[in-house]
């Protein structure tokens, strides 16, 4: 008998998934639930588990501040930039990488993991003095900038296993219909780059999305804040916290990301094992 | 999860498809160095200075002065015999490593667990499974860690009224921060919370692809779950294991952000340091950037030590 | 599309590479400051979140641009969280320093010393000289100049529900001992019968709050002998305070095992929910309580009170200094700014806007003369600061007083704990 497709065996399985389900999505459901909730039960020892005492007035303060929308346009602004500058450096690293032996090779795939494993904490104040020194201080550009090398080694890495995964023979064969060899990359392995793309390219957004520190000691005007700054900016010193609005703000910061993660979904699930079995 | 048909196959263990025709590179190209410019440059700008400075830091006496503009002078290895011989260090060293071992060995268990899981699952649930990884995921750092505060809140949090609803009338009001345990409870269940789903997605789509007809072959041949388990899926998707250990131990070892804000949530500071923390702390917020560097030189050496078997296998496999 | 990429990438490559070739990374040129008044600048002055009104803010801005025409204030507030590194980085930046910025008070002997803020000691008198709140001015001072003015000043007094203490018939407590015996009463007592009741809400990790017991006994944080500085939370007068605290957690205050800082600074909280009798916070926090209670007149203050009951206890000096960032391009300016900082009108926001003393006690009155302003003022007049070492900002950033309080308020050993306390600090204090 094979167990496999015993009832049993699988209704017990899906307990076990249902529950490991709820396990994972309950903190998801708690920030939402907890921001469509007056201050008055937010603040209750008793918690409520659904939003009965239903309020919208979280998210309307939180999009009537104008710091909200200028820590959005600044965080968009730099995930862009980053995604898109990381993608491309990363994409031309893999070729280089997939298709090419050459002398220094295995040094410049060992330096890119052993660069994600240098601790940040300590480069600041040298980081900070030169963005000062180029003026890029408080700007989107500044930013981007440190991120993009910040992410472009992982990104090399997951993308490198994408183009091994094209066979060279495509790009031959347009190289033989006239094409350069750079432009055989672009016109045959890029498009077929798809899911790989899609995956590095979140791992490359995540990033600049969630940093915390190096904007907390790069950006001092107020309206440079990044989204991770502005939400830490709710717990005043000597002001009662907004719990209620640091909820609505904080499902406001992951709804971007949400919707990122559904559109591109199925991609991203392709990209993620063809990335990782090939070094 | 399908695999574009374009592509010739998609899990790429197979040898034979992607050599490079050997003779035709040995000739000396300048075209992948071209390739590789603006990444390498990159790099070296964003980390090229700050990482030289941060060396030679690690040597000099530099405070605030030295900041404010009076020079540094050169002490030789001072700051590094300073780090090791400060008992706090050598106990933030534990902890972070303590913390990193327990993340790591959990959120692989779990995240392989949950794959191997989802292979079961009837069609609702596993879609239901699915999106809630994908919504952890999803969450970004500073908005998980709001909520988690919130859920573990000693007045208001769900956890406490849990707790004391099913008869541990101790657990209301519970300050889980105060307690450097109880603080890294929180701390590894919110790091696992948040890795979890990677591991899930990587592996569940490389167990996707066994042969069916390999598993089928060997359970006629009488093998059972575990068997199969250790004979076919891991070998399978070893790879995938590999590379996402590597990853969970360079991360977990890094972590930083989370540790840091909670922290402000209370607790000792000094007894809930990480390896982080600790460079932050005594560097930018305390001043000594020579001392900080030199830790922070100090960790990298050990994140090399502590991953390099798996690295140098990782090459191996990846036939790099 | 493809064309598109690959010029976006030749762009981005150019601008990266300019990028580089441009930048020395070296230290910039020494600062050619401008003492000049008629070469307009765009000043940047960093106050702290809460600090300044909104209304003060304006009147600043608008004061300084109508007097120099040409030149620009612009206020960037900045968070408490995570300032010790952004003034290290900022205040060393010739390019983007804030010209004008807010100091807690605590960082303030730090700057000072390793020359990061202009010697103000020439217009000490045009600010309000013997005017300036003492305390404020010793921890904005390094080697008898000045460099850090008092901006504003603030100490804690104790708000109580009167109606409880009439319940129980008990009177306002003239020492310390007294306050304790009135804490461990109420909450015997607890008269409203709430299951989360403390007799006085006092958490552990407002260490700040706590400084009153160590400083009302004589006790000091650390001191300093032959030049050097030395922990000095062992002191017989220190313990002593410590024992006092200790007393209070274990019998009339369930709150010492908080430290979430955010409940900490918002001690009010649990007065309103009525999970407290008494809470020790600043003036302002009489806002911030429930309008039911006050409506009712079931709210009451007193000082701290001191251990012989014979004089107002000493809180911590709580406030801020502002200075001029010594690596500012507009000194002259920036000068003008502070004294339009220390007028009349700008000085009476702190104590009409924000309820603080202004730095300048001369405007004190403006708080108001009734008998919460002549509680509070009589607080800042008695407190005391942070020991005025120049390390003692480093000290603050290891949390070396704050964990241990806050190990205190979980009951730990007082004298042990209290001796690696006090090695440290002395480590920290004379490092150089």
């Amino acid at each position: 008998m094979a167990l496999k497709s015993s009832p049993v065996r699988r209704s017990a399985a899906n307990i076990t998934g249902l529950v490991f389900g709820l396990l994972w999505i309950f903190p998801v459901y708690w920030l939402v639930n907890n921001s469509l909730v007056t201050d008055e039960a937010l603040q209750s020892r008793t918690p409520s588990f659904l939003p009965l005492d239903f309020t919208w007035a979280h998210y309307e303060t939180v999009l009537h501040d104008s710091r909200f929308w200028s820590a959005l346009r600044m965080s968009f602004g730099v995930a862009l930039i980053v995604v898109v500058a990381a993608l491309l450096f990363a994409f031309f690293a893999s070729m280089a990488l997939s298709r090419f032996r050459f002398k220094g090779r295995k040094l410049i795939i060992i330096s890119v993991l052993v660069i994600q494993m240098i601790p940040a904490e300590a480069m600041f104040i040298s980081q900070y003095k030169m963005i000062d020194s180029w003026h890029l201080l408080n700007s989107v550009l500044g930013l981007s900038l440190l991120y993009v090398g910040a992410s472009v080694p992982f990104t090399i890495w997951m993308l490198k296993g994408f183009v091994d995964g094209v066979p060279v023979e495509l790009e031959e064969s347009a190289m033989i219909d006239g094409c350069s060899r750079v432009g055989a990359f672009f016109r045959v392995t890029f498009p077929l780059l798809g899911s790989g793309l899609v995956a590095s390219g979140i791992f490359a957004f995540l990033a600049a999305w969630n940093e915390y520190t190096l904007a907390l000691v790069l950006l001092s005007s107020d309206n440079s804040k990044t989204l991770p700054l502005w939400i830490q900016g709710f717990s005043g010193q000597n002001q009662a916290t907004d719990w209620g609005g640091i909820m609505a703000g904080s499902t406001l910061m992951a709804l971007p990301v949400i919707i990122l993660f559904v559109i591109v979904q199925k991609k991203m699930a392709q990209g993620l094992v063809a990335g990782a079995v090939k070094g | 999860m399908t695999v574009t048909s374009t592509r010739a196959k998609p899990e790429g263990i197979l040898p034979d498809r992607t050599k490079p025709a050997a003779p035709r590179k040995r000739r000396r190209n300048p075209l992948p160095y071209i390739l590789l410019l603006p990444a390498v440059l990159i790099v070296l700008v964003d980390m090229g200075y700050p990482l030289l400075r941060q060396i030679t830091m690690a040597f000099q006496h530099f405070s605030l002065e030295q900041q404010f503009g009076k020079p540094a002078d050169f002490v030789g290895l001072d700051n590094f015999t300073r780090v090791l011989g400060d008992s706090a260090f050598w106990l933030t060293l534990g902890r972070s490593l303590a913390f990193c071992l327990v993340c790591a060995a959990l959120t692989m268990a779990i995240g392989i667990g949950g794959a191997l899981l989802l292979t079961k699952l009837s069609r609702p649930v596993s879609v239901f499974v699915q999106a809630a990884m994908l919504l952890a995921w999803a969450m970004p750092v500073l908005s998980s860690l709001q909520v988690f505060q919130w859920i573990f809140d000693s007045r208001s949090g769900v956890v406490d009224w849990t707790l004391a609803g099913l008869g541990m009338q101790g657990m209301a009001g519970y300050n889980w921060f105060s307690n450097p345990l109880t603080f890294f409870a929180v701390a590894a269940i919110l790091v696992i919370w948040m890795s979890v789903p990677l591991v899930v997605f990587m592996v569940y789509a490389s167990v996707t692809q066994i042969d069916e007809s390999m598993l089928e072959a060997s359970t006629l041949d009488g093998a059972n779950g575990w068997k199969q388990f250790r004979e076919i899926t891991v070998p399978t998707i070893a790879p995938v294991l590999l590379l996402v250990t590597i990853l969970e131990i360079i991360w977990d070892l890094r972590v930083f952000t989370q540790i840091f804000i909670l922290q402000k949530n209370g607790g000792i500071t000094e007894q809930t340091n990480v390896l982080g923390t600790y460079v932050y702390q005594v560097g930018l917020s305390g001043g000594d950037y020579g001392v900080a560097s030199a830790t922070a030189l100090i960790m990298l050496l050990i994140t090399l030590l502590l991953t390099w078997r798996y690295v140098t296998q990782f090459l191996k496999q990846g036939e790099v | 599309m493809k064309e598109l990429s690959r010029r976006g990438l030749l762009g981005l490559g150019g601008a990266l590479g300019a990028a580089a070739l441009l930048s020395a990374c070296g230290e910039a040129s020494g600062s050619a400051s401008s003492d000049s008044l008629s070469t307009p600048a765009k000043l940047r002055v960093w106050f702290m979140k809460d600090s300044v009104s909104d209304k003060a803010q304006a009147w600043l801005k608008q004061e300084f641009e109508n007097k120099f025409q040409g030149s620009t204030l612009t206020i960037e507030q900045q968070e408490w969280d995570g300032i010790v590194p952004k003034l290290q980085t900022a205040l060393a930046s010739p390019e983007s320093t804030p010209d004008i910025i807010e100091l807690g008070n605590t960082q303030a002997p730090t700057f000072c010393a390793v020359g990061a803020l202009a010697d103000l000691s020439g217009m000490k008198e045009e600010l309000g000289g013997a005017n300036l709140t003492k305390s404020l001015v010793e921890l904005g001072s390094f080697e008898n100049k000045m460099y850090a003015a008092p901006f504003y000043a603030g100490s804690r007094i104790v708000f109580y529900r009167k109606d409880m203490f009439q319940q129980l018939g008990l009177a306002i407590p003239k020492t310390i001992d007294e306050l304790t015996a009135v804490a461990t009463k109420i909450q015997a007592g607890n008269p409203e019968k709430n299951a989360h009741f403390s007799g006085m809400f006092l958490p552990g990790i407002s260490s700040q709050s706590a400084f009153a017991w160590v400083f009302s006994n004589g006790g000091r944080l650390a001191v300093q002998k032959d030049g050097k500085w030395e922990g000095s939370l062992s002191s017989p007068e220190s313990q002593k305070a410590i024992a006092q605290l200790q007393q209070l957690w274990r019998t009339g205050s369930t709150t010492g095992t908080i430290t979430d800082s955010t409940i900490g600074s918002q001690p009010y909280t649990a007065f309103n929910t009525g999970e407290a009798g008494m809470f020790f916070g600043f003036n302002f926090h009489l806002k911030k309580i429930k309008k039911e209670l006050l409506d009712a007149g079931n709210v009451g203050y007193f000082n701290f009170p001191s251990p012989k009951g014979d004089a107002v206890g000493n809180p911590f000096a709580g406030g801020s200094n502002v200075a001029i960032s010594n690596n500012s391009k507009a000194r002259g300016l920036a000068k003008e700014a502070l004294k339009l900082i220390f007028s009349k009108p700008f000085q009476e926001f702190f104590a009409t806007e924000g309820g603080w003393v202004p730095g300048n006690l001369n405007y004190a009155a403006a708080l108001g003369q009734d008998e919460l302003s002549k509680v509070t003022v009589e607080a800042v007049r008695s407190s005391v600061g942070t020991p005025a070492a120049k390390n003692w900002a480093l000290v603050e950033s290891a949390k070396v007083v704050d964990d241990f309080f806050v190990a205190m308020g979980a009951l730990k050993d007082p004298v042990g704990l209290a001796k690696t306390a006090d090695a440290k600090m002395t480590e920290i204090l004379n490092s150089k």
